[in-house]
């Protein structure tokens, strides 16, 4: 058998929701050594989801996370060598197509979150834009281990959640390395999100989150601004500004 | 002439992250050394971050791959040869070694270590992949016997001839894998020491040894995930006998047991390998 042959036709064996007859004869030897190699891949990518997404297999059940699994691995099988990497990618798909029928109305929310907490945990936080001290006529340089969420689900915080709007800024600790989660008002959350566009100075992404809210600078809005970005220092969420020139 | 280390010699651990903190605190005197995978580290931040930072003050590291699949038949991907030489760079690795196998078909990852042919056009094809990836590589670069389950249509040669054309062709180094000859010789029914005799041993820079799973019909798959059995001890002071001292591998990636219990396979091991080689590491 050709190289690029054998090659096509495990690949497909393993990944069809389906075992082909064909594939299984041109591979040649005991159909069941083939099948074995389709069960330990299928098995293993059920087996990394359920560590990576414990949410959202909670709310699945595991079941119905493999059959969401044979769907990914048949439409939209992962190009990632990264193991830490397939999480997002089953994530972004299973968000992409209906869940199973049964599954709880928080298991969107529940690979939201799991999601996040995977990105926050994984994010490759090496300088690679330079940090200058922290200004308000600069854009502000925000950890890369962040990520903003809006939840109709506490999957965050409860085994059973319950339902309400949840705006949440989930970041990796400094210290702890550990992905927690700060719930944050809709100003805050506006202006998080804000300030995560580049050439945008802080002051220009404050004024633009209060123009869109219908608001203007007063002193309530300076204490709120202050306590927000105190706070955002001092967890390193943000770390700076961008310096002059960057 | 084999590429040797000085800080590598006798027993080693793989490096994962529910071993660590043991591994950092309350490694045995028979643990001289680790192995990370490096796609479990390059271009990440966090915990992984300073788990390896942390074995690496207390300990020489050497790579191991996972996803080079030098048998694919996709083209070898730039931007990970670029991370991963700047990798073992940066953890001063004496070498690289990866599998035998393919694991990616048009861009896309199975995520296993699956087999290729055992002919001369598959030995040739793979061989030129290991040369285009030693050129991307600072090191030595070793390949590691696979254990298998099928073979992929007729054999043109056998699994040891395969190996070997490879290596010649690459001039690659080998990473035999104990456990797998073992598996693999139950599993298909040959003689293991028949099969390492069969290797061209002069090319051996490490080895593995792991545990595998007894399954029906006594078919064995290797898990990492169960301790290392007796036989395998014996055949890897077997191996060790005609290698000469390089060092060994304990890979143990799943069902972690109690840290006694790992303290006592590489104590055990180290112990095999003094005895094999006549060496103290």
């Amino acid at each position: 058998m050709k190289l690029d042959a054998a090659q096509s036709t495990l690949a497909r064996l393993c990944l069809d929701r389906t075992p082909r007859d064909e594939d299984l004869t041109a591979l040649g030897g005991d159909p069941l050594r083939w099948l074995l190699y389709r069960h330990l891949v299928r098995g293993r990518f059920v087996d990394t989801f359920s560590d990576a997404l414990p949410v959202a297999t909670r709310a699945l059940g595991r079941e119905a996370l493999g059959t969401m699994v044979e769907r990914w691995l048949a439409e939209r099988p992962p190009t990632t060598r990264y193991v830490r990497e397939l999480s997002l990618q089953f994530a972004d798909f299973a968000l992409d197509h209906a869940l199973p029928e049964g599954a709880p109305p928080w298991t969107a929310d529940a690979l939201r979150w799991d999601a996040a907490v995977m990105r926050c945990h994984i994010a490759d936080d090496a300088e690679r834009v330079p940090v200058g001290p922290f200004a308000m006529d600069r854009p502000v340089v925000l950890t890369p281990a962040r990520a903003l969420l809006r939840l109709r689900w506490s999957v965050h915080r409860d085994e059973v959640p319950t339902e309400g709007e949840h705006a949440l800024l989930v970041f990796r600790a400094e210290d702890s390395l550990r992905v927690e989660a700060l719930t944050l008002d809709a100003f805050s959350f506006a202006l998080v999100t804000a300030m995560g566009a580049p050439h945008t100075s802080l002051t220009g992404a404050v004024y633009d989150v209060l123009a869109r809210h219908g608001e203007h600078a007063n002193a309530d809005v300076a204490a709120v601004l202050a306590s927000l970005l105190g706070d955002l220092l001092e967890r390193g969420i943000v770390r700076g500004s961008a310096p002059d020139g960057a | 002439m084999r590429p040797t280390d000085p800080r590598f010699t006798g027993i080693g651990l793989g490096l994962r992250a529910p071993l660590a903190e043991a591994i950092v605190h309350r490694a045995p005197p028979s643990l001289r050394w680790l192995e990370v995978s490096p796609e479990n580290h390059v271009n990440r931040g966090g915990s992984f971050v300073r788990m390896l930072h942390e074995a690496r003050a207390k300990f020489p590291l050497v790579t191991h791959g996972l996803t080079m699949c030098p048998g694919s038949t996709d083209p070898l991907d730039r931007a990970y040869l670029t991370d991963l030489a700047a990798f073992v760079r940066a953890v001063e690795a004496p070498w690289h070694s990866d599998h035998l196998c393919f694991g990616h078909r048009d861009g896309v990852f199975l995520h296993d270590l699956l087999p290729i042919p055992f002919t001369r056009d598959a030995a040739a094809h793979t061989a030129a992949r290991v040369r285009e990836a030693m050129a991307a590589l600072p090191v030595p670069f070793a390949l590691e016997n696979l254990s298998w389950y099928a073979h992929p249509g007729e054999a043109e040669l056998d699994e040891a001839a395969f190996i070997r054309a490879v290596l010649d062709a690459s001039g690659a180094w080998l990473m035999l894998d104990v456990n797998n000859v073992y598996v693999n010789a139950r599993n298909h029914g040959f003689d293991a020491r028949e099969f390492i005799d069969a290797l061209p041993l002069d090319r051996v820079v490490q080895m593995h040894v792991a545990g595998h799973l007894v399954a029906e019909h006594g078919f064995r798959i290797d898990t990492h995930g169960e301790p290392v059995c007796d036989d395998v001890y014996d055949l890897l002071h077997y191996a060790l006998r005609r290698t000469g001292p390089v060092p060994v591998l304990l890979e143990r990636d799943h069902n972690p047991p109690p840290w006694e219990a790992l303290v006592d396979e590489l104590d055990r091991l180290d112990a095999i390998w003094r005895d094999a080689t006549g060496v103290t590491p």
